[in-house]
């Protein structure tokens, strides 16, 4: 039995020296030389583009896209793309995360804007692919979270930020008029909406499941995930996220905020369908959905507000949002080059002006405001203009690798304050940055 | 009063074993509002089959069923040619290393898979296995369970037989499926039974070893019906294909259920094992 | 037969195995060990050796300490319901008649479904607003329970849905030690009198404790493997309440991408369950050689 124990350890002992001289598959390769050739079957001279969208193929922005690509393909007969659908921003980051241990990326991708502090040493640098006129035309303030450094690792595709969304109707019947601007009016004006006996509540509030609804509220509170070095974790300096917690769960306890982590449904969802069928006013959303919303209320017989994100005075700061497109170093030149044709084709007026009349995502580029179909929404809609002037109040996201894993311990902590089981603010939110502080000690970016 | 408490003891059983199942099956048969009823409905109040038409097109059942189908049958064929030499070799044959050898190959029972799938993801991506049926199927070929439970009923079958045979010029290959896999049947059907359970139910290693849907079997598919993203989630329609995901393999149970059984009451521990002549 | 073939003959019979185990099960474990004691990061390309630090990083790390607690908690209640449920059940059912043949076929039946069509099932049923669990509390006129929700509960509604799935299979298994409990020794004991509890605690347990013991081991192992309904009905929360280590592991290494730390705590676990199986063995030992 002894000697046995003895060879089984030989036996680990050789296959651990047999892998200790492991090569990495990505290790040291110089960027422009990326290529890898049996990634790339090169069908009579037809370049094959894998493209990961976040949305599901059937969802309005998959269809979009499938009947791009098929436009671009009429006009470049030598290019093939294939539109295939992720199921989400996480998906798409677990995949990419999978791919690179392997190397079998896709060509093209659409990331979440912050996923870049992440993913950029696989990505390739765009302004090799994209002329600079059609760089130039993008939204500043929606291309500065495509930069590290002064490279160019992504464009903006679906961006959106969070907004005021409300039940016109309601709004209107509870004697109100304008929209609150700051989170005290926001807070007077669920109060007089609220009204126990009928089981309405004048606002619901979903933190997102990353925590992106709670940056915004913080960045219009005045604070920040981060400092300027970029590795100190300062949203609870000053106890100001517990501040912020504090201040929703007080609204759960006047009965008049609806928290949607009482149920088991995801909690989007859960609040959209309280405020689109009546039961609640107001929430914060991403603008993205202001298309699908208008329809489902207009179904429900009522009409959906619009307005500005509430801040707490001063000059608003919000957060920006949503997917940008980025093309993967390892793909082929050819394959990069012809990513970089979908781009620029995605850029023009018509079909970036389609884009965001289709789904209220905002209008990427400069010019796409002058697109036929923009304009005459603009016109129809004035009050989606609130949007487009929010832009202007962009503020700089968390840009760390570490920032996935952070939001899902935030997150984790602010379900708790507002579930039934009301767990207590401050503690919550000091637990939440001391564990945040410590990822970002061990893994520095 | 015994009989009272015995009738009392088969009906918690049955209710505790088969209500969540006839739970399932009903709702499966109910419309979207009454699936979220309080209190909530036990039987439909009208039936609804088209829930099932709805699951089958939106999990493009067919197109998984058949990667299930091929997945499990693969996975057998697969254990049949690799485990059922080895467990020979270790419970009738002598040779050097044997206790050493044996002790490797049971290492799985002893560290579950599941603990190091990361490393077996990176080493199928790595020669290009993600996304293939070899993938899916090639690393589940040896299972130290069922190498495992064949040695121990192989054992009790008597050398005597197997020296006949050899004498007789048999090969090995031919004492194996001429000799010893008839004698063992009940054991090979009841380990091969519980590969089929392992196999065609698991999500695990499917959603980690593949990443789109060309080779994804049945239990992704019943995923697929969950919701992505910020939608509702319609129980009716996962109930149904729930139900649909499981009718072939209650079909196989039901076909098998006698040779489960037998083969569970004549493997085990050899010690415990009057041999059977 | 040549001579020189059947010396080699049992190896290459074994050879297909144990090449499938070098490299699906040893290899890779090896690969866990090594990538423990490093940071590895595919995406920024680097590899480097850290020595303990991932081992320091996860053990000063409350998250993982609570949810190797909760694996411990998982596995002990878990095995300490599906066993003895097992055991009784299968008392109750050790007869070949029909009502008691059809109910053994039963209670087997969770065991053959998927975890996937299981945990959607039993999320349907936990739904703190319409789910029936909470109306049938509600018969009993007891207070409603949020179940998957609520800290308190998440764990143990785990526990419950993993207790329903495999208490039929270990039925099955002690019903097919009993059978082979040969009816001569029943009979003698009832000669001298023997009450019905002497006789369970003298002959049946005795007669089938290596059974239970094989059972308990590969329950408490898949226990620590449990990781399809944690990932589907909970995601871990509330707040890691009912986080399990294999769900984790992949957290931590697939989600996160900290491969070294999900690594060290995969290589904690090896070392665990290493320990739990070599004392179960080593004490089924001891108890067959008492036969």
């Amino acid at each position: 039995m002894k000697k046995s124990f003895m060879l089984l350890a030989a036996v680990i002992v050789l296959a651990l020296a047999f892998v200790a001289w492991r090569q990495f598959p990505n290790d040291g390769v110089p960027e422009t030389v990326g290529s890898s050739p049996d990634e790339t079957p090169q069908n009579g001279g037809v370049v094959e583009v894998l493209f990961w969208n976040v949305f599901a193929d059937e969802s309005s922005t998959g269809v979009f896209l499938a009947k791009a690509a098929e436009d671009f393909m009429k006009e470049n007969p030598g290019i093939k793309i294939t539109v295939s659908g992720q199921g989400g921003y996480d998906a798409i980051a677990e995949r990419l995360e999978a791919a690179s241990a392997g190397g079998n990326l896709p060509t093209m991708a659409i990331i979440e804007e912050t996923f870049l502090g992440r993913f950029h040493p696989i990505a390739a640098d765009l302004s090799e692919y994209l002329p600079s006129d059609v760089i130039a035309n993008y939204q500043p303030g929606l291309l500065a979270s495509g930069y590290v450094g002064d490279k160019l690792y992504a464009v903006p595709f679906n961006r959106s930020m969070p907004v005021l969304f409300y039940n016109k109707t309601m709004f209107e019947a509870s004697g109100l008029q304008t929209p609150p601007a700051t989170w005290d009016e926001f807070r007077e004006a669920a109060k007089a909406i609220s009204d126990a006996e009928r089981g309405i509540r004048g606002a619901g509030l979903c933190w997102d499941t990353d925590a992106w609804i709670f940056e915004s509220i913080l960045y219009s509170w005045g604070g920040d995930i981060l400092d300027g070095t970029n590795k100190r974790v300062v949203f609870n300096d000053g106890g100001k996220a517990s501040d912020i917690v504090k201040f929703f769960q007080e609204m759960k306890e006047e009965g008049t905020l609806f928290s949607p982590y009482d149920h088991q449904e995801d909690p989007w969802i859960t609040v959209a369908t309280e405020v689109l069928q009546g039961r609640a006013c107001m929430m914060l959303g991403s603008n993205g959905m202001y298309s699908l919303y208008s329809q489902w209320m207009a179904d429900a017989g009522f009409e959906l507000g619009i307005a500005m994100h509430p801040s707490s005075g001063g000059t608003p700061s919000i957060a920006t949002g949503g997917g940008n497109i980025a093309v993967f170093r390892n793909a082929s030149r050819e394959q990069k080059a012809a990513a970089g044709k979908l781009l620029e084709f995605l850029a023009r007026d018509e079909y970036a002006g389609e884009y965001a009349v289709l789904t209220g995502y905002l209008p990427i580029t400069k010019t796409a405001m002058n697109s036929e179909k923009l304009s005459a929404m603009l016109s129809e809609k004035p009050e989606y203009r609130t949007v487009i002037e929010q832009m202007e109040y962009a503020h700089r996201r968390p840009f760390t690798k570490n920032w996935k894993n952070m939001y899902g311990i935030i997150v984790e902590e602010l379900e708790a304050c507002l579930s039934d089981k009301r767990a207590d603010a401050a503690e919550a939110m000091e637990s939440a940055s001391s564990a945040c502080q410590k990822v970002m000690d061990e893994n520095p970016d | 009063m015994r009989a009272a408490a015995r009738a009392a003891g088969f009906t918690a059983l049955i209710l505790i074993f088969v209500f969540p199942m006839f739970f399932m099956v009903s709702a499966s048969f109910m419309s979207r509002y009454e699936v979220n009823m309080t209190p909530p409905a036990l039987l439909p109040s009208e039936f609804h089959p088209e829930n099932y038409a709805t699951a089958w097109s939106r999990m493009n059942f067919v197109h998984y069923l058949r990667n299930s189908l091929l997945s499990t049958f693969i996975t057998i064929a697969g254990q049949l040619v690799v485990c059922v030499p080895c467990a020979y070799a270790f419970a009738k044959k002598q040779f050097r290393f044997k206790k050493t050898l044996y002790c490797l190959v049971l290492f799985d029972l002893i560290v579950p898979a599941q603990t190091i799938f990361l490393q077996i993801y990176i080493l199928e991506s790595r020669i290009g296995w993600i996304n293939t049926m070899r993938g899916l199927t090639a690393p589940f070929f040896y299972s130290a369970f069922t190498i495992f439970s064949l040695v121990q009923y192989f054992r009790t079958i008597p050398d005597e037989i197997l020296d006949a045979a050899r004498l007789d010029g048999c090969s090995e290959i031919r004492v194996i499926t001429h000799i010893m896999a008839p004698m063992a049947r009940p054991i090979i059907i009841t380990a091969m039974i519980f590969t089929f359970v392992y196999k065609w139910n698991d999500y695990f290693w499917t959603s980690i070893l593949t990443t789109d849907e060309a080779v994804r079997t049945l239990p992704m598919a019943v995923q697929n019906l969950m919701p992505v993203g910020h939608s509702a989630r319609e129980w009716h329609i996962i109930m149904a294909g729930n139900v649909m995901a499981l009718v072939p393999m209650l079909a196989v149970y039901v076909l098998a259920n006698r040779a489960i059984k037998s083969g569970l009451i004549f493997s085990g521990r050899k010690d415990l094992e009057a041999p059977r002549s | 037969m040549k001579p020189g073939a059947s010396a080699r003959s049992p190896y290459i019979l074994i050879l297909p195995a144990i090449a499938l185990c070098l490299i699906f099960s040893i290899g890779p474990t090896v690969m866990s060990v090594r990538d423990s004691f490093r940071s590895v990061d595919y995406v920024a390309g680097t590899d480097k050796f850290v020595g303990l630090a991932n081992y320091r990083s996860i053990f000063t790390d409350g998250v993982f300490l609570k949810v190797f607690g909760n694996s411990v908690v998982f596995m002990f209640c878990s095995v300490a319901l599906s066993v003895p449920l097992g055991v009784a059940a299968a008392l109750f059912l050790n007869r070949n008649r029909f009502i008691h043949n059809l109910t053994q076929s039963v209670i087997f039946t969770p065991h053959i479904v998927s975890f996937i069509a299981v945990a959607t099932l039993w999320m349907f049923m936990m739904d703190p607003g319409y789910g029936i669990l909470n109306y049938a509390l509600g018969l009993f006129g007891l207070p409603p329970l949020r179940w998957l929700l609520d800290p308190g509960t998440s764990l143990l509604s785990l526990v419950i849905v993993a207790v329903w799935k495999t208490t039929g299979f270990n039925t099955l298994i002690v019903i097919a030690a009993l059978q082979k409990i040969p009816a001569e020794l029943y009979e003698s004991a009832r000669l001298d009198r023997a009450t019905r509890a002497g006789m369970f605690f003298h002959i049946t347990l005795p007669t089938i404790s290596p059974v239970l013991v094989f059972l308990v081991t590969t329950s408490a192992i898949s226990a620590f493997g449990t990781f399809d309904i944690v990932k589907f009905m909970t995601e871990g929360g509330p707040r890691n309440s009912s986080n399990l280590m294999v769900y984790w592991i992949y957290r931590t290494g697939f989600l996160h991408f900290q491969i070294g730390r999900a690594m060290a705590g995969a290589v904690v676990l090896i070392l665990f369950l290493s320990v739990v199986s070599a004392v179960n063995f080593a004490l089924m030992d001891r108890r067959a050689h008492y036969q």
